[in-house]
């Protein structure tokens, strides 16, 4: 079991980050829980059972208690347990802490109990819980064990030769050669057992260490392929087919089945398409006249429990003759610096892992884009980080609107208390936070330092309009 | 098997007892308290869900792994350094220093157990809680627990077989820890013993090549009457008692989802009827003491399969019934965690495709009792001479 630590920790530096929204589990929120504004953090842990950071910013004064439960889609509230109270972090007096424990795979909601002088308000704040990473063993903790582990193994050769040489000798009796013999046998024979156990207990390790690896979620496998200017896309994932049980069908969210998002290697030509389902697999969406070249490819699904994913791929966009019409009237695209008329507004430096604001300020007034003020999608430079955020943060409000209508038909038990989805919250800005009409503002937080570029778009006397920024992240 | 006839006495009991030495008294303890923390934790687990390190019944367990460690490092530390000349005599050498062979089984299990909770720490951040009771960490932990209980075994077998003062309580508290590692083995194979999985053949398969050689062995080195019955009884009485003090006790569900609501303690069920076959092997020891080993090893063989099957096969049609769904039997979904979905499959027997006990499976587990029994009688005869 030493060498083993040695070759986890080689394994897992190869080992890279898979998730929902591609390199990014967190769920963030900025909504309101009742009558009191609140922006929530969902950090889960990427392994599953395990442990989630839940943060809850309320500035609202006389906040008398914020509670938090974790409920699962097919289980509902009858099926989980109280909430557990948040408590205030120390030295930030707006700021509240909990840790929930997630113990299955699949789609979640927070529940957030906000107590106050206005009564109590619920925030939902859906997360979607897969296993996404392997820690490695420390180096400390594996020499530790390794060092364990050849004492407990001398010491059970030396005592098994102890028990077979002297423990049947009457007391007193000297030790003869024939028992002197036994006990070198019983050593041997100790000794031959303990490297089977360890080998087979090295091999065990593997296999339970590769199946894990195997089902750490990824999301399902497209295929995609351009022809006549449109692009179709296939999913072609084997637990889609063979598994359909454990999966439920695709619901719209902000009113389309599928979020396409299409940008090039250089990260200059960026379109938002929403393609239209054929079938349960087969999407197909009209290309705008894109220059050719080598693509990236994301696409945001939904499931009806509130599962959530971002579907990969790249593709080779040839040379368009003749594009044919939008698929989708809500189809934006654009290439370049994008237009001036959006511009990053935010504090820098910006810090990775920070909770922070994307500010941008916009000459104009902002009109709905698909019933949201404002779209940004967030693509790390090295294409390991895509997520598609707005105002209300990255949660789904399909989602939030499903675990809202699962509880009322379970119960009337919570008509006094209220619960804001995002749909319910007044336009144009989510929440009472808005500094100004012109200002958009994305809540997150950067996972890794590095470069990013920003897209953000809304729709202005009737246009999408596209802002483009890079950031750098330290 | 020799009768002992004795006048039974209190005082003369409460002498025995003080003339064993404290370190026997003090491993017989560690090892129940062992086994309590043990049914404990999986109760807690299948009910409350969440635990931290510092819940009750992990205290049980790493207190029984403490009491263990620290007695018996005593006991090393005094005979090697203080040992009176009885005591050397008594003792067995490892590492230069000496102690008695039940002694160094405890301190190797104490320090596996110690190992074996880093190591189980990270395993739960790396791939999170276990889903099953065997980990790699928890094997380890398994083996620790298992060197305490057969060093409290062995501590008082060779009290026992030295026949000094104290030989009469060494009796009982050997048929006693007995009991307490044959508990122990079945806790560690329970996911196979299931009622639900007592009409396929991998159930019988696995407890005949364990128990026959686990009782045979123990109960022969016994100098009670009819000792296999009375590990067995020891096993039976200790399981039923700790599920049903659990039961009393009101707990709800910390984690999500909960599926199936429970309101008590989930217990570990009911244990399998094992003084039905030990009974039988009893009566074949008596009647085969002088025969050779290898027909003795056939007789108990066939007596096990037969009284095993028997039982295990009619019992479990019971314990998935209606009648069986109460606090007594802890039948119904009694047994089942807050996170398991209510269904007909819970009262069902599983598997009758593919895990069919055939005429095939039949044969396999009388050729597994026997290599189990054969190897039984030989340590049973090994025990028997363990001295110090």
């Amino acid at each position: 079991m030493r060498r083993r630590a040695l070759m986890v920790v080689a394994l897992a530096a190869m080992a890279t980050p898979l998730a929902a929204h591609v390199g990014s589990l967190s769920s963030f929120y900025e909504g309101a829980a009742g009558p009191y504004p609140v922006r929530v953090v969902v950090r889960p842990p990427g392994v599953v059972p395990g442990l989630a950071e839940i943060t809850v910013r309320t500035s609202s004064p006389g906040i008398t208690r914020v509670a938090v439960k974790p409920v699962k889609w097919d289980a509902g509230e009858a099926g989980t347990p109280p909430a557990d109270e948040a408590k205030p972090v120390s030295g930030d007096r707006s700021l509240y802490a909990a840790n929930l424990w997630l113990m299955t795979r699949g789609s979640y909601s927070i529940y957030v109990d906000v107590a106050g002088p206005h009564g109590t308000g619920r925030a939902i704040v859906p997360i979607t819980n897969i296993a996404t990473r392997r820690l490695p063993m420390p180096r400390s903790t594996g020499v530790l064990l390794a060092i364990f582990g050849a004492l407990l193994a001398a010491g059970a050769i030396s005592i098994a030769g102890a028990g077979a040489r002297e423990s049947r000798l009457a007391p007193g009796a000297a030790v003869d050669t024939t028992h002197r013999r036994r006990g070198w046998m019983a050593m041997g024979a100790t000794a031959l057992v303990l490297a089977l156990m360890v080998g087979r207990g090295n091999a065990w390790w593997s296999a339970i260490d590769r199946e894990y690896r195997a089902r750490m979620d990824k999301p399902f496998h497209v295929t995609t392929a351009t022809r006549d200017g449109m692009l179709n896309l296939t999913i072609d994932d084997r637990a889609w087919h063979d598994d359909a049980a454990r999966f439920t069908p695709l619901m719209p969210d902000h009113g389309k089945l599928m979020h396409l998002f299409l940008i090039d290697e250089s990260k200059s030509t960026f379109a938002h398409l929403h393609p239209l389902s054929d079938s349960r697999d087969r999407f197909h969406a009209a290309l705008p006249p894109l220059p050719p070249g080598r693509y990236r490819l994301f696409a945001d699904i939904t499931h009806e429990s509130g599962y959530t994913q971002t579907l990969v791929d790249r593709l080779t966009v040839p040379a368009i003759a003749a594009a044919p019409a939008a698929t989708d009237e809500d189809d934006s695209w654009m290439r370049g610096n994008g237009s001036g008329a959006i511009r990053f507004a935010s504090r820098e430096p910006l810090r990775a892992n920070a909770d922070t604001d994307l500010r941008f300020t916009v000459d104009g007034t902002p009109e709905p884009y698909m019933g949201m003020p404002g779209h940004a999608i967030v693509v790390a430079d090295d294409f390991s980080v895509f997520v598609h955020l707005h105002p209300m943060g990255s949660v789904s409000m399909a989602t939030q609107q499903k675990f809202l209508e699962r509880d009322r038909k379970q119960s009337a038990a919570h008509a006094s208390m209220t619960v804001m989805t995002s749909d319910m919250l007044p336009m144009p800005m989510a929440g009472a936070n808005a500094a100004s009409s012109h200002e958009l503002r994305f809540p997150f937080a950067f996972p890794h330092p590095g470069r990013y570029r920003i897209w953000v778009q809304t729709r202005m006397n009737g246009r999408v309009v596209t802002g483009v920024h890079d950031v750098t992240v330290q | 098997m020799e009768a002992s006839v004795a006048v039974f006495s209190p005082s003369r009991e409460r002498a025995e007892a003080r003339a064993v030495p404290w370190y026997c008294h003090a491993l017989v303890i560690a090892a129940s308290s062992i086994l309590i923390g043990l049914l404990w934790d999986i109760s807690w687990h299948t009910t409350i869900g969440r635990d931290s390190f510092w819940t009750p019944a992990h205290m049980a367990i790493y207190l029984g792994g403490v009491l263990a460690g620290v007695s018996c490092g005593i006991v090393v530390l005094k005979t090697t350094f203080a040992g009176t000349a009885q005591e050397r005599a008594a003792s067995v050498r490892v590492w230069g220093m000496r102690g008695p062979l039940g002694a160094w089984y405890a301190i190797w299990g104490a320090f596996a157990m110690i190992t074996s909770a880093p190591f189980d720490d990270w395993w739960h951040n790396a791939y999170g809680l276990d889903v099953k009771i065997l980990s790699p960490p928890h094997v380890v932990l398994a083996l620790g627990m298992m060197g305490v209980v057969m060093g409290a075994v062995l501590l008082v077998l060779s009290l026992q077989n030295r026949a000094e003062t104290g030989e009469r309580w060494a009796r009982t508290a050997y048929a006693y820890a007995s009991g307490i590692g044959v508990a122990m083995l079945m806790i560690l194979i329970s996911e196979y013993c299931r009622p639900n999985l007592q009409h396929g053949a991998l159930f019988y398969l696995i407890t005949a090549a364990i128990l026959p050689l686990a009782l045979t062995a123990l109960g022969r080195a016994s100098r009670l009457r009819w000792p296999v019955t009375a590990v067995a009884a020891c096993y039976m009485g200790l399981v039923l008692a700790i599920s049903w003090i659990l039961q009393l006790f009101p707990a709800q569900p910390k984690l999500a989802p909960i599926f199936n609501p429970v309101d008590h303690m989930v217990p570990f069920g009911f244990p399998l009827l094992l003084v039905v076959p030990a009974f039988a092997i009893d009566l074949v020891l008596r009647r085969m003491e002088r025969r050779n080993d290898w027909l003795v090893a056939g007789a108990v063989a066939l007596a096990f399969v037969a009284t095993f099957v028997a039982t295990q096969w009619l019992f479990s049609m019971f314990l998935l019934s209606a009648a069986a769904d109460n606090p007594i039997f802890m039948g119904g979904n009694r047994t089942w965690s807050y996170g398991a979905r209510a269904g007909s499959w819970m009262y069902e027997f599983w598997d009758q495709d593919t895990d069919r006990f055939t005429t095939r499976t039949a044969l396999l587990v009388v050729v597994f009792a026997y290599l189990s029994a054969r190897v039984g009688l030989a340590r049973g005869k090994s025990l028997r001479q363990v001295m110090r």
